[in-house]
């Protein structure tokens, strides 16, 4: 875990390179009235980019799941305007794990679960409900939720062809949608225990995405952060040599390695706190991070003319959604409330692989 | 800045579950209140774990230590302080005197000292600052003058943790007077405390314990044997010392134990704002075990991450504040040091001792100031 492999590096270089080829100021406006950036997309299904991490068999283009989560935060890093996240931790493995191979266009996956009803009606499947803040919905042929079935919650891929689907959006822009569907047609649902998810992973799963998009983006805005202190001059001196300037940078520095350590730790082992624990330490680290890189900044930062604003939008979109910090901390508080003082210990010292 | 993720090898895991299975029957039935390293201090304890191989193990082995890593010592002491172990004595040899000796100290000192360390039969205190010297280090007064093999030594120490009961204070002297470069000119001696010239007096602490002093020094003879790597080199060695003080467990744990008193008083029927709390504080705890494992796996890598330890150290302490501080909030108890109430008594020993997690071993300022320098190099 320690050192990229050639493989990974090949990856991550393809990744920024696409990202950069898409990445102009005026690609990233277009991207955000359009909602996002076809081009850039279908860049990254051409390299397969879209698909590492689920096997070939599985319809994926090989690789891990350690890969696939690098790319995630590559993506924040570079605030890609595409639903990369969503395909490759949340809604591309699960359904592989149901066993349907994940389609080319973007996925939709529905961050709220138990919104849907399924029912058998005349030998067919049909699901029913309505989902709010649904991300990319609008551009996504299939939206993977998580809904209730009649023996229990089942995986269903629905086609959103047949959806009623009202655009809504993030304060970075990215299509956040409500889908309204009723008695659309879907393929027979997988039972979630098959497809190895339960309401809570399948949150998580989302939480794990956001956190390392968080990571990413935040390691950008210190690179940003740096560099404007350096060059931006007062009192005839670049501003990095105030030492109340040096602090917030500071600050900013702890606030970057506190979410990607606690992100690439979740990313790496297969522990649920893990995950709780990078959503919650991402969120702050968000909130934290952009208010001192604005600070650093000054009115420069406030305007859409400065890139810092790609990446502090989304930062503060994404550190509410699939669970805020509070949303985690409770649950994993009331989690230890229960468990007492081994189990905290042990979830503070636990090595990613050691499974409770 | 760049903390590589890193994970226990089996062997490590090991090692921790043997700490953990030690700890549990060394200390059942002991009342321990609080985690902190400068808390309880008991000789005989430090050399049965010593007896274990746990103390100065990163000696290697032909100075009686077992060539142990940073990590596998930042395993022991993560176990040692979460347990609140009574660690004083055996402290400061085992996580900064052994390895300074170990890099400067000639083959006769490691000879002399590293076994003694390794067996916890010879205790150190630190014997930097001055009443005139405290972040600006260099400014140091305490002289020697060359006297016929060795030195005579002179000036006064202040806040030397634990200088009334350990063996020896490795003690930054200036041996030439401070010219055009500042840190030029001083020198690390190993000073014997019950030798005489030496005055050691209490300085009391805000909860009233007799923790550190003030240690004077008349016309105090050290000899050469006991000058601590090269003449005129103390400025290099020191800021290498420092770096061993920084980023390790005790950077996080120091509130530990008021932290776990909370969860078991008021976690099993939380309060919203309560599980809010221990899930918020937890995520920290274990994101601060990772960064400082992280530190620790570099140094055991070969290389130097000072403004890493540096950045550290300044999230845990800045942290172990805060969970007392909200813990207390949430509480809402009158703490008194003598109540019956196991977390009432938590409370009044840490916020005694809060102000001074973010001044000893370097403050917030000259934390936050070394790790902008690398930031923005
Ligand atoms: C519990 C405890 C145990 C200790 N044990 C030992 C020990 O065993 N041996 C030993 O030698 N020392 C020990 N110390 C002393 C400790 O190392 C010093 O207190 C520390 O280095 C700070 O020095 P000072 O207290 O003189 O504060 P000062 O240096 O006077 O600082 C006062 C304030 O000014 C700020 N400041 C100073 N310089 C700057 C700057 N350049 N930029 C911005 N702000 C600045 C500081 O951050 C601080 O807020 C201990 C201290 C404590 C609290």
């Amino acid at each position: 875990m320690n050192t990229l492999t050639e493989i990974d590096r090949l990856l991550v270089d393809t990744a920024l390179r696409l990202c950069a080829d898409h990445g102009s100021r005026e690609a990233l406006e277009a991207a955000e009235a359009a909602g996002w950036s076809e081009q850039l997309w279908n860049a990254l299904v051409e390299s397969g980019l879209t698909r590492v991490g689920i096997s070939e068999a599985e319809g994926g283009s090989g690789g891990t799941a350690a890969q696939a989560a690098e790319l995630v935060r590559i993506s924040g890093y570079a605030a890609a305007p595409v639903p990369l996240a969503e395909s490759l931790l949340v809604g591309g493995p699960i359904l592989a794990a149901a066993g349907i191979s994940p389609p080319d266009g973007p996925l939709a996956v529905a961050p709220e679960t138990g919104r849907l009803t399924v029912a058998r009606r005349d030998g067919c499947w049909t699901v029913s409900g309505r989902i709010a803040a649904v991300p990319w919905a609008r551009m996504a042929e299939l939206m993977v939720a998580l809904a209730s079935g009649e023996t229990g919650p089942v995986v269903v891929a629905v086609p959103l062809a047949d959806a009623g689907i009202v655009p809504g959006r993030n304060y970075a822009g990215e299509p956040r949608d409500t889908v309204t569907v009723s008695g659309v047609v879907v393929a027979a649902p997988t039972p979630a225990a098959d497809a190895g998810v339960d309401a809570t992973t399948w949150r998580l799963r989302g939480a794990l995405a956001r956190s390392l998009q968080i990571a990413g983006a935040l390691e950008r805005v210190l690179e940003l952060t740096v560099r404007h202190a350096k060059e931006r001059e007062q009192f005839g001196r670049p501003i990095a040599r105030f030492q109340a300037v040096g602090h917030m940078i500071a600050l900013l520095g702890e606030a970057v390695a506190q979410a990607r350590m606690a992100a690439e730790t979740a990313a790496a082992g297969a522990r649920p706190d893990d995950a709780a624990i990078a959503k919650i330490i991402a969120g702050e680290a968000a909130t934290k991070g952009a208010a001192l890189a604005h600070q650093v900044h000054g009115a420069m930062g406030t305007t859409r003319e400065c890139d810092l604003q790609w990446f502090t939008r989304r930062l503060w979109s994404w550190r509410d959604e699939f669970g805020s910090e509070t949303e985690w901390a409770r649950a994993l508080g009331a989690e230890l409330g229960r468990g007492g003082a081994g189990r905290l210990w042990e979830v503070v010292t636990a090595t990613p692989e050691e499974q409770r | 800045m760049r903390f590589p993720p890193t994970t226990l090898t089996l062997p490590e895991r090991r090692l921790r579950d043997d700490v953990r299975g030690f700890l549990a029957a060394e200390l059942a039935g002991r009342d321990i209140v609080g985690s902190d390293m400068s808390g309880g201090r008991d000789p005989e304890f430090s050399r049965r774990l010593a007896a274990k191989g746990w103390v100065g193990m990163s000696i290697p082995a032909e100075y009686g230590g077992r060539g142990g890593t940073a990590v596998e010592r930042f395993v022991v002491v993560a176990e040692l302080l979460s347990a609140g172990a009574p660690v004083a004595a055996h402290w400061v040899g085992d996580r900064q005197t052994a390895p300074t000796i170990l890099a400067f100290g000639t083959e006769e000192q490691k000879r002399r000292f590293l076994p003694l360390i390794a067996r916890a039969e010879c205790t150190f205190c630190i014997g930097m600052s001055e009443p005139d010297s405290g972040s600006d280090l260099a400014s140091v007064r305490t002289a020697g003058v060359r006297d016929d093999g060795g030195w005579r030594v002179s000036g006064t120490k202040v806040w030397t943790s634990g200088a009334h009961q350990q063996d020896y204070a490795l003690t930054l002297v200036r041996t030439s007077p401070s010219g055009q470069d500042r840190h030029a000119g001083l020198s690390q001696f190993l000073i014997d405390l019950r030798g005489p010239g030496i005055t050691i007096s209490p300085i009391i602490s805000l909860d009233g314990t007799h923790h550190f002093n003030e240690v004077v020094f008349d016309d105090v003879f050290v000899p050469d044997e006991l000058v601590l790597g090269d003449v005129g080199g103390g400025w290099h060695q020191v800021t290498s010392e420092l770096a061993y003080e920084r980023s390790g467990p005790d950077r996080w744990l120091s509130t530990y134990g008021l932290f776990r008193s909370f969860l078991d008083a008021y976690g099993e029927h939380a309060s919203d704002s309560v599980r809010d709390a221990l899930g918020r504080i937890t995520a920290r705890y274990r994101t601060l075990h990772n960064l400082s494992l992280s530190v620790a796996r570099m140094i055991d890598g070969g290389s130097a991450p000072v403004a890493e330890a540096a950045l550290v150290k300044d999230l845990g302490t800045t942290f172990e504040k805060e969970v007392a501080e909200t813990v207390r909030s949430l509480a809402g108890v009158a703490p008194d040091p003598d109540a019956a109430d196991r977390f009432s008594r938590e409370l009044a020993a840490a916020t005694l001792m809060l102000p001074g997690l973010t001044i000893r071993g370097g403050t917030t300022e000259i934390l936050r100031s070394v790790a902008a320098r690398e930031l923005i190099r």
